[in-house]
Formats: structure tokens, sequence, C-alpha cells
């Protein structure tokens, strides 16, 4: 079973839609929560960021271990601190991993807006770092769904599926081959 | 790539070590962390790193002075510093002390992404460079050159010494001495050893060919040439051209030759485009060039072109105490690819072997030698394992049936024989082409 924590995301139309589509993908149950916390706790001033290392942390610690993967999604833009942004972070082989929708909004960079556009950017990222849960390392295929983005037009250019070595390793790996 | 990258990330505050650490391990790569200096430089003679992000602003011993050290340890390492604060100083001290790059904080993530990268292709290049001259070196390293005669050793001192040089060497001596050998210890311990040694034998060819061998042609040039082909000349370009049986070479070819030596430049056959190449020749000859030049089949200003240096082989009779080792040296190469456990030759056969005249020189011994390994049996090669349709010692009665290979042989030495060693007549008189003389010979290991 997967948890869906949102943390400061607006979108609740987006939401219920991605927890159906990992739902379908990941052949799991995934529930939803709203826990409501204070993201100043994950935030550093000088940057007007927040610390996706400091959410995943934070969901490792103070989330009950019922779900066996927990996902945040956040509006927040994200950061680690050598880089300017990070997409997400996860826990390779871990439980809890972030996503943030900041960029992969169009509005970010100017554009007009593009509500499916966005919704698809934001389920490729989910899988992508759920996938790293699951023990997954980045693609070098283009269209695998585990390449490696550091522009948003990479994520566009990648599907939303994994390639079938990342497939035949997710379904080799422990969870997943339990829950079958 | 296909083998893993190795990363080392030194930071002093473990919230930037442990996010780019775990930012770079789903790329996987093997990554390690270090805290301060001391800590790196035991983590680096513990294991090898292609790739170090090393912070600049550290406590204790910054990431300039750590850089130094790191170095030492690993010259190849690529090292890419991170720093919050820019300055030109630091900058510019960090790549004249041989940094990849310098990033300042925060570096957008695809720039470091593909900054890592080709650090690590870089890495991976200059690693394989090395890897490839050493196997260049232990290719081709003067241990080829047996012998402890004190000729022998003269010819190793003289290789070194004309080695370090860029002159022209003419290698004489005769069928078997070696002289192949000579040139390729020359080119190998020579600035020209990481490319190319082109062989050209000018024996085996017509003129025609040797033209084209040398110079190439362009396309249509003859009857047959469909393509532009480079010559050797031009595929030595930095290396050395070795001229086998150079006194074999016609008039044309050798006023071509003198006129190429001397400008380093040429067009090929058919062609007009002048073609630049810097090449080292070496030649050789089993012939005397000198009565050749007297005799106005070989042009004197070539001749002394090429013979800026003189090497003289001797035969292996007039170095037989090189016979041991050289036998004990054949008998090691072969057993080891045979895959035989030979561990020598009796010592009842290595006096035999000693006192024969060996006409066909180092050649002929080391068929002799090959040929007792294949039919011998370990651990010792005994006489009986010595060939022998070798022949140099055997006399037969004139109505004896010999082998039908036996006759060819003694007929095909005796016509260079009656020649006094001229190829060119002797293929004539036995009615087929000069190559296929001078294939016999070194089939049969003949002398001329």
């Amino acid at each position: 079973m997967m948890l869906l924590v949102t943390i400061e995301f607006a979108g609740e139309k987006e939401i219920e839609r991605l927890r159906d589509q990992l739902e379908t993908r990941f052949l799991t149950k995934v529930n939803v929560s709203r826990p409501g916390l204070d993201p100043r706790d994950f935030l550093d001033l000088r940057r007007n960021q927040y610390s996706s290392s400091a959410i995943v942390e934070w969901l490792e610690k103070d989330l009950s271990t019922a779900h066996s993967k927990v996902l945040a999604v956040t509006g927040l833009d994200l950061y680690i601190p050598v880089l300017t942004f990070v997409f997400g972070e996860a826990r390779l082989n871990g439980r809890c991993a972030v996503v943030s929708s900041y960029r992969l909004d169009n509005k970010f960079y100017g554009l007009p807006d593009n509500r499916r556009l966005l919704q698809d950017r934001l389920l490729k990222e989910a899988i992508h770092e759920l996938g790293h849960t699951f023990g997954l390392f980045h693609c070098h295929n283009p269209q695998c769904v585990m390449k490696s983005s550091t522009y948003v037009e990479e994520i566009d250019f990648k599907s939303s599926r994994f390639c079938g070595n990342c497939f035949e390793k997710l379904m080799k790996s422990s969870e997943l081959v339990e829950r079958r | 790539m296909t083998d893993q990258v190795s990363m080392l990330i030194v930071d002093d505050e473990p919230s930037v070590r442990d996010p780019l650490m775990r930012w770079f391990v789903p790329e996987g790569y093997r990554v390690e962390t270090a805290a301060n200096g001391l800590e790196a430089l035991d983590k680096l003679r513990d294991s090898s790193f292609d790739v170090v992000l090393l912070d600049i602003k550290m406590p204790g011993m910054d990431g300039i002075e750590l850089q130094q050290r790191l170095k030492e340890i690993d010259s190849q390492l690529a090292i890419i510093i991170m720093t919050a604060y820019a300055t030109v100083d630091t900058a510019v001290q960090a790549m004249k002390q041989g940094a990849y790059d310098y990033i300042t904080k925060p570096v957008d993530p695809s720039d470091l992404s593909r900054l890592v990268r080709n650090a690590v292709v870089q890495r991976r290049l200059a690693r394989e460079n090395l890897s490839l001259k050493e196997g260049i070196r232990s290719l081709m390293s003067i241990d080829e050159i047996v012998g402890e005669s004190p000729q022998t050793q003269e010819i190793l001192k003289v290789i070194h010494t004309v080695a370090e040089t860029d002159v022209t060497v003419m290698i004489q001596g005769a069928s078997g001495t070696g002289k192949e050998l000579v040139a390729m210890a020359i080119h190998f311990n020579s600035r020209r050893r990481y490319f190319p040694l082109i062989t050209i034998n000018c024996g085996a060819l017509t003129d025609t060919l040797v033209e084209s061998e040398l110079f190439g042609h362009e396309r249509g040039a003859f009857t047959g040439a469909q393509y532009r082909r480079k010559g050797k000349l031009e595929l030595a370009d930095k290396g050395t051209v070795f001229l086998d049986e150079i006194g074999n070479i016609g008039p044309k070819t050798q006023m071509d030759l003198l006129r190429v030596i001397e400008t380093k430049r040429f067009t090929r056959l058919g062609g007009n485009q002048v073609v630049e190449a810097d090449f080292r020749i070496i030649s050789a000859t089993n012939s005397n060039l000198e009565d050749a030049v007297k005799d106005g089949a070989f042009r004197e200003d070539l001749y002394y072109r090429l013979n800026v240096f003189n090497i003289q082989l001797p035969s292996l009779k007039e170095r037989a105490s090189d016979i041991p080792p050289l036998v004990n040296h054949f008998v090691r190469k072969f057993a080891m690819a045979m895959n035989k456990p030979f561990t020598g030759v009796d010592p009842q056969t290595m006096e035999w072997l000693q006192q024969q005249t060996w006409p066909g020189n180092v050649r002929e011994l080391q068929n002799a030698v090959e040929r007792a390994v294949v039919v011998g049996k370990p651990p010792l090669i005994t006489l009986d394992d010595i060939p022998r349709t070798s022949g140099w010692r055997t006399s037969s009665a004139p109505d004896e049936i010999m082998p039908l290979v036996e006759v060819e042989k003694r007929h095909i030495q005796l016509a260079l024989e009656k020649t006094r060693g001229n190829v060119s007549v002797a293929a004539q008189l036995l009615g087929v082409d000069r190559a296929t003389i001078y294939n016999k010979i070194k089939k049969y290991c003949l002398s001329y």
C-alpha cells in the first residue's frame, strides 16, 4: 500500500488523478493524506527554497509504517545545497520520496498554463522517484521513466513507462513480488 | 560507461555531503564521502576514484592544499572544486594545480551532471591512453633481441643510441640475421614509438607496385585502381618506414624516394595533390649495396641518404655463443604458445646445435626449434626432435630418392649460389617470378 502526502499542494483534482494513475501503475492501493504541516521547518530563508532532504527525513521519521511507500507531493520549490533546484528526491531502496510540481508548471517558465502537461510531468516524476525507492537506478534509455531529467523538456521527451530492463528489475523487487 | 564510476565527495558539512551523495548514487556511481582532508587522503589510499568533488573552504587542510596532495597520490584524478565564494585567485590556483573544473555553488543540476560525466570520460581516456602506451612498450622491448655475445651487446648499445635520434639507418646482414627485429627495436625505443611502423618488402614487389605501395595512388591511376589509396609513406606519418630489401628497388623508384627523403613531400600515383608526411626511414639489405652503387645499379646519392647510420648484423656463425640463449628463448616462446611444458634442450642436443653453421641464421634456428617443440615430448628437446629435412648437414648419394620439398629447397639454394645471390637472375633461370623466390627463401631459410 502506498501513501500520497500533500505538502502545500493546491491541486485537489491533480492529486486524485495522480492517485488513480499510481494505483494502476503499481497495482496497489494508494491512500492520500493531507497533514497540513508547517513547511517553514524545511525552508532556507536565504535561498527561499525548501530542503527536499529535510522533507524526506520528516516522512521517514514522522509517519507510521503502515504504508510500504510514501510519496510527498508539494508545490514548493525544492533544493539540495549544491544544486540550484531538484525536481524531487528519493531514498534508493528506501520507503520515502518527495516530488515538486513547482518547476514542472509552465507558469514557472512564463509559458501559458497547461494543466494536462503538468499532470503528465507530475506523474512521470512521481513514478521516477518511486522507482528509486524500489531500487531502480537512472536509466540510459531516453524513453524510460527512469531516465534522469534536469530539464522539463527531458521529462516531456521520456514516457511514463519503465523500459523492459527497469520493469524486470521492478518486478524482481521484493515488495512487488510479495504482493503478487 | 561500462564499469562503475567512483566518486569521492569531500565537504565538511554533512548537509552538503549526504544529499549530494544521494543525488549521484541513482546514477549508478559508487559514492563515498569524506568530511575533511585527512579522511579524503585515507580514502584515496584505500581505494581509487574517478572523480572528486572537493569543497574549497574546509577547516584544517583547505581544498587547494588537499587537491595538491590528492594529485600526488593519483595524478590522473579528475578534481572538481566547489565553492560558494568564487574568487579569481582561487579559481586560477585550482586550475593551475590541475583541477578539472571549478564550480560555484549552487550549480545547475544539468551543468553538474554534464561536468562530472565529461570529467569521468576524460579520466577514462587518460587511463586508457596510458595503458595503451604501456601495452605498446611491452609488445616490443629490446628483450626480443637475445644474446650474450659481444657483438649482440654492441648492437643493443647501438640501437639505444640511434633510437634517440631521427637519423636514417641502414641495417645490413645476411638473410635471417634479424634485420627486421632491429628495425622494430629502433622504432619502439624512439620518440616515434606511439606512431605507426610501416614495413615495405621491396624485394617481393615489382617496380610499379613498390611505387604504389610507397606513394599510394589516385582512382584510375592504373588498371584496377578503383579507389584512392594512401601509400605507406603517408600511413607512416609521425612514425617509421622500414624498407626491407632496399637494394631491389628500380631506378625510377630510387629517384622518387630520394626526392621524398629530402622534401618529405610527394604525390600519389596519378595525382597532383601534394602530400606531406613526417617519417623516419630505416632500410635493410642483405646485398652489398656499395657494389651496386659502383655498378650503377643503385644511386650513390640515395645510398648516402639512407646510410647515415649503418648497422652490420653478424651471421649466427659469427656469434655462436648466442645459440644457447637463443635456443632457450625460442623453446620458452613456442612452449608457451603451444602449451607444452618444455623446460629446455638436453645438453647433447645443445652442443650439436652450437656446432652447426646455420646458413639461414637466426630464422633457421627459430624454425628448427619451433618444429622440435611441435613434435617433441616435454620436458626436453632432444636430437630426434630436430627435423631431418633441414638438410644442411646431410649428404645424399646421387641416386638417393629425396622428398620433393628437399629437392626444391636444394635446387633453389643452388640457383642462388650460382647467381651469387642475385634473386632476379635466379628467378629468371628457374622460370618463376621474384616474389616466388623470396617466399621460398623465407620458407626454407635459405641464404643468398
